[in-house]
């Protein structure tokens, strides 16, 4: 309980310099798109077994310690598995006949609820992988800088791009603070005298609401600071006439083009495989 | 022996890119009913001992003694341990998480499940301890609080629990002269008075060389001198090697040794500086002649 950052990797920056980290932000963007995309398409485990051949790739250039990020999947996990009962005991099709294996009341276990539920919850926990590693290996600022440059054909249309895109990187990056905070709270919490992780289930969420209440002020106080120190630092998004300059400009190379000259390949390798595949 | 350390060594965020070896075989004592000061630059591990010692941190290696008993062992009881042992942190907010002053405090009592009477009772001590009036402090909101009252505030939580030990990361950071002095007083207090353990870390000796019964000195991890405050600014050198503030006394008697380097540097009043210079007089005399001519 007291370690928690330890299990939960989410939103962590690891600057390791492998491949994956020195890649410009905005083919990582685009090259996430895509493969998010496709494992989104894909309904066969043939293509399901490549997706994880992918993985396992980019795990292998990522160059981050396999237990690391495996052990933060873990509570998603754990997670995925109550959703996975629910899906398996109440799936229905509309379309094609269930050949049943147990059936009481509205529940029932069936082949086919079995088959679609393992596919849907793979795909789910790829995804989860892809975007976790895309935080893993980007920092805040390449994230935000990446995602602002592609998008910023939807300026056109009057959208705030910027602070759209500002909005939605501190959200992600507010993920390890919260848990950092939630670390700080059990650690006051135990010192005096408060038990986590014993007794009932009752018990557990007992002790754990003592934590929220301070978890949302403390966020709320750090919201303000953040917001203060921007102001400070005269920060202005959509400001007329007024340009940001940036202290490192995105960089297009050869290696970017690779990856996501790959990345297509992968995709359209995924989407034959889907079709030709019996299973 | 109130916490005996044996050859401890712990990793902070173990298993991940972030690792850092905080703790690598660090041995020492805490003796009952003395103020014990944990001096070191930052970085040393401090505050992951005070931690370790409340069983906070599992160390990876090596074992902590409560009055002899491992407390990662079976039978001992932790939580029994953080009742009575207690520990305010170097930032206080990092501490206060009720919305009033007076439920904060009463946090402790009201987990103990003592009767509302003798919960009242103890906030009312536990407040008055650290210098803030129970009525005027009672509902105020955390919040609307100053930096050195929320730490008095986490004092008086503390307090309230009881305890038989104190420990205390980095008590005066932050604090402005007065409230430094005042703060220290308080531990001195606390001590004769109460009784109390008391455990500190500080990284600097200024502050606890006049406080501590006990100083160790804690250096990447591990223990590099311990003793009484005398003996240890023995070593005046290698303490300031280390990067830890020595009290001006002794920086002065530091420089003094230029002069004459056999005078002694584990002075700790301007009286005992003055006895060791009058040592020197009549060579001083000579000195001074020979610096003040061409």
């Amino acid at each position: 309980m007291i370690e928690i950052s330890r299990h939960i990797s989410f939103g962590q920056y690891v600057d390791n310099g492998s491949r994956l980290t020195r890649l410009d932000p905005r083919a990582k963007i685009l090259c996430f798109a895509l493969a998010v995309a496709a494992f989104t398409y894909i309904s066969q485990f043939a293509a399901l077994a490549l997706c994880l051949f992918f993985c396992l790739f980019l795990q292998w250039l990522s160059r981050l310690p396999l237990r690391y990020v495996l052990q933060g999947m873990r509570m998603f996990i754990s997670f995925l598995v109550i959703l996975y009962a629910f899906q398996v005991l109440f799936y229905t099709s509309s379309t094609q006949a269930t050949s049943v294996i147990w059936h009481w009341g509205v529940l029932t276990i069936s082949w086919e609820g079995l088959i679609h539920s393992t596919q849907v919850d793979l795909r789910v926990i790829f995804l989860y992988y892809l975007t976790s590693l895309l935080m893993l290996t980007t920092s805040l600022v390449d994230l935000a800088d990446g995602a602002e440059a592609l998008l910023r054909p939807l300026r056109r249309l009057g959208l705030p791009v910027h602070e759209l895109v500002m909005v939605f990187v501190i959200a992600l990056k507010f993920v390890p603070l919260l848990i950092t905070e939630v670390e700080r709270l059990s650690i006051a919490q135990a010192t005096r005298g408060v038990r986590f992780g014993r007794g009932n289930p009752w018990q557990r969420i007992r002790a754990l609401s003592g934590i929220i209440v301070p978890l949302f002020m403390s966020g709320l106080q750090r919201v303000e600071m953040l917001s203060t120190a921007m102001e400070a630092r005269c920060y202005r998004a959509g400001y007329r006439g007024w340009r940001r300059s940036k202290l490192h400009a995105l960089q297009w190379t050869g290696a970017d083009s690779l990856a996501l000259a790959c990345c297509l390949l992968l995709c359209g390798l995924l989407v034959a495989l889907n079709f030709v595949s019996p299973f | 022996m109130l916490f005996e350390v044996k050859d401890v060594y712990y990793t902070r965020m173990r298993g991940t890119p972030f690792a850092v070896e905080a703790l690598k075989g660090c041995s020492l004592t805490i003796p009952e009913g003395k103020i014990t000061a944990i001096v070191g630059p930052t970085q040393a591990g401090k505050s992951t001992l005070l931690l370790t010692l409340l069983g906070l941190f599992q160390p990876s290696r090596g074992s902590v003694l409560f009055r002899g008993q491992d407390i990662h062992q079976a039978p001992f009881d932790l939580e029994a341990l953080r009742l009575r042992v207690g520990i305010v942190f170097q930032s206080p907010e990092a501490q206060l998480f009720e919305e009033t002053v007076g439920k904060d405090v009463s946090f402790g009592p009201r987990r103990k499940k003592l009767a509302p009477a003798q919960s009242r009772h103890l906030v009312q001590e536990s407040l008055e301890a650290v210098g803030l009036p129970y009525e005027e402090f009672r509902t105020r909101y955390i919040a609307s609080l100053s930096g050195g009252q929320k730490r008095r505030v986490a004092i008086a939580g503390v307090l309230a629990l009881e305890p038989e030990a104190i420990l205390f990361d980095e008590p005066t950071a932050g604090l402005d002269p007065q409230g430094r002095q005042e703060l220290l007083a308080l531990l001195q207090r606390l001590k004769t008075e109460r009784r109390l353990t008391i455990v500190l870390t500080s990284s600097s000796l200024a502050d606890v060389a006049m406080l501590a019964d006990q100083v160790i000195v804690l250096h990447e991890g591990r223990v590099v001198l311990s003793g009484s405050p005398r003996t240890v600014l023995a070593h005046a050198e290698e303490l300031l090697a280390l990067d830890i503030t020595l009290p001006e006394i002794t920086q002065i008697a530091l420089g003094l040794r230029s002069l004459w380097p056999a005078l002694r540097c584990d002075v700790l009043t301007l009286d005992e500086l003055e006895e060791e210079l009058v040592r020197f007089l009549p060579h001083a005399a000579s000195q001074e002649t020979q610096l003040s001519s061409p």
